[in-house]
């Protein structure tokens, strides 16, 4: 398998998109009329390269075993790959140790756990959670669950009405007895980074525990989770570029040791008599049962894929795309976008004059272009902005060029003369 | 999928109003996209002597209620409640036979082939559906139903849907 790239000293590779393009073999799909695909619903889920697609193959292929139990080779092989992930994704968000990485089946499967063990350990009745209203509903429910299991109670954070996070509010939100805020790195609807570092501080100063959302975050934007001092973070392979089935949640150590285990099962305890049992030590102790070993190496294979990229070219090359999607699409008398107050990132958002959603998402698919229309799980967004019937969403990867753009706009043109008819 | 009829009835949908006497009127809601219909009815002597229908959607969701006011008005109820049902058994399954006579409903038949739409293409019949298996609306309710708030039509006294009054049942 190849090495993690870290940030020192290797050569990168030039970020060259054509070459690029090749590594993804689903890209060259093309429709009945010989139109190959634009993927623009990167935020919903990535495309993944071959050498991700190999690791999968490789594993059910060559060493296929359980993890942290066979004495046999495949085993070792098995549990060292799986292992090896998470030295990977613990260089890549810069943690202290691997062990400060959970696997998950996810990001809403580690939301749903770092609630649920968060609440158990730290949520006394009539404690305050604070959610903004920018939340994916995988960041809401699992809290509002604790809601109604712990007697705590939910606070919104509320959005301007340029859809910008303003800090100052967090201030009149927060009281002695908030416990938690949960909050996410960058909208899967509007392309918005809050002011994530400055949040944290804040909230820290108050004694609050926070939980960052990463899973639209981690493919775009540089994670150093010591530099922002997050308690605890979520991802997801299938968003960054690896296989669906497989996510994280990070937290710092001395944390994570005060948490009781999530699931019960293999993996977890140390001891167990018929009665009773001792949880195993950090971070098996959340990992109960088979994990998905498989989608776990490929997590991996992605992280690396990503990192022989240098960062600062990869992110020049999306927001070029990205802007350019911004200049083009605002030059339409008939588009009306989002409201992102900051430098959108990855995504752009926006409304067809006349046309809904599902139906401009529709239209284009004749041109084999993927587009998102609807709540994008983000209803209390959708509300508060006012889109009663959601909103278009265009979301870029790091494959994804001008000429994608252009292909989007000939067919927002098409969709709308027919409409006129 | 976007056949030329279906943008027709799109543009100028038809029945596209509150019946002021409703007899029965039901609500359909499809959360995931926020398309939302009320069917309006009035039924006298066991016929659908009036049909209409309010609310926001796509041009699938409104086309299609469009078409079923059109298909439905005049039936028995007997009769119109066979129809939508054999529609509603076409839309949701694609091994269904076509059902007799459906004249410009064959539009829809490109919705088949997009499981994400066929939802869009539903709500209307459902709600139709729905109306018809509630209990007719009072006399001295028809008023507030005709103008209940969580079915685009005006407000209600409270400016609350009135749940037992107007029978859309959001």
């Amino acid at each position: 398998m190849a090495e993690a790239t870290g940030n020192g000293g290797c050569a990168k590779r030039p970020l060259d998109v054509a070459s690029i393009r090749d590594d993804f073999p689903s890209l060259s799909h093309r429709n009945s009329n010989g139109q190959s695909i634009v993927w623009l619903d990167n935020s919903a889920t990535t495309q993944k390269p071959r050498c991700v697609i190999d690791a999968l193959t490789d594993f059910y292929t060559n060493y296929n075993a359980n993890v942290h139990r066979g004495y046999y080779e495949w085993g070792q092989r098995a549990t060292e790959a799986y292992e090896g992930t998470r030295k990977r994704l613990a260089d890549f968000i810069h943690a202290d140790a691997a062990e400060e990485i959970i696997f998950t089946r996810g990001a809403t499967e580690a939301l749903n756990a770092l609630a649920e063990i968060i609440g158990q350990r730290y949520f006394q009745p009539n404690d305050e959670v604070i959610v903004t209203e920018l939340e994916h509903h995988s960041n809401q429910i699992p809290w509002q669950m604790q809601q109604a299991k712990r007697g705590i109670r939910i606070k919104g954070w509320r959005l301007e009405e340029d859809g910008r996070l303003d800090p100052s509010r967090l201030e009149e939100l927060l009281t002695p007895k908030t416990k938690l805020l949960a909050f996410s790195h960058l909208s899967n609807v509007l392309g918005l980074i809050p002011p994530v570092k400055e949040i944290i501080k804040r909230a820290h100063a108050n004694g609050t525990l926070v939980v960052i959302d990463a899973a639209q975050a981690l493919a775009h934007v540089a994670i150093d989770v010591k530099d922002l001092d997050c308690d605890f973070l979520v991802g997801s392979a299938h968003k960054a570029y690896g296989p669906t089935g497989a996510g994280f949640f990070y937290g710092k150590r001395a944390l994570l040791e005060t948490l009781p285990p999530w699931h019960g099962g293999g993996t977890m305890m140390e001891t167990v008599e018929i009665d009773r049992f001792t949880p195993a030590e950090v971070p098996f102790r959340f990992e109960a049962g088979t994990p998905p070993i498989a989608d776990i190496i490929g997590f991996g294979v992605a992280i690396d894929y990503l990192r022989q990229f240098d960062w600062e070219a990869l992110s020049k090359h999306e927001e070029d795309v990205v802007q350019y999607a911004e200049e083009r699409l605002s030059a339409l008398s008939f588009i009306r976008l989002a409201p992102c107050p900051t430098r959108r990132t990855a995504v752009v958002s926006f409304l067809v004059d006349g046309l809904h959603p599902h139906d401009v998402a529709s239209l284009v698919c004749d041109d084999n272009i993927a587009l998102r229309a609807g709540f994008h799980c983000c209803q209390p967004l959708m509300k508060r902005l006012n889109y009663p019937s959601g909103l278009v969403r265009a979301s870029f990867g790091l494959y994804n060029t001008r000429e994608d753009v252009d292909r989007l706009v000939v067919a927002l043109k098409r969709a709308v003369e027919i409409f006129k008819r | 999928m976007y056949r030329e009829v279906l943008l027709a009835h799109n543009e100028q949908p038809h029945h596209f109003y509150a019946l002021s006497q409703p007899t029965h009127a039901a609500h359909g809601h499809n959360p995931l996209c926020g398309d939302e219909i009320t069917v309006h009815l009035r039924i006298e002597s066991d016929r659908i002597k009036e049909i209409s229908f309010t609310g926001q959607g796509c041009a699938i969701c409104k086309a299609s209620a469009s078409l079923m006011t059109l298909r439905l008005e005049g039936l028995s109820v007997t009769d119109a409640e066979k129809n939508a049902q054999g529609i509603l058994k076409w839309l949701n399954d694609a091994t269904a036979e076509q059902p007799d006579n459906l004249g410009e409903l064959e539009a829809l038949l490109g919705v088949r082939k997009f499981p994400m739409r066929i939802k869009c293409a539903t709500l209307a019949w459902h709600a139709f559906l729905k109306a018809l298996n509630q209990p007719a609306i009072s006399d001295t309710n028809k008023e507030s139903s005709a103008s209940c708030g969580c079915c685009g039509n005006g407000s209600t006294p409270n400016g609350k849907h009135l749940n037992d009054g107007c029978g859309c049942g959001s």
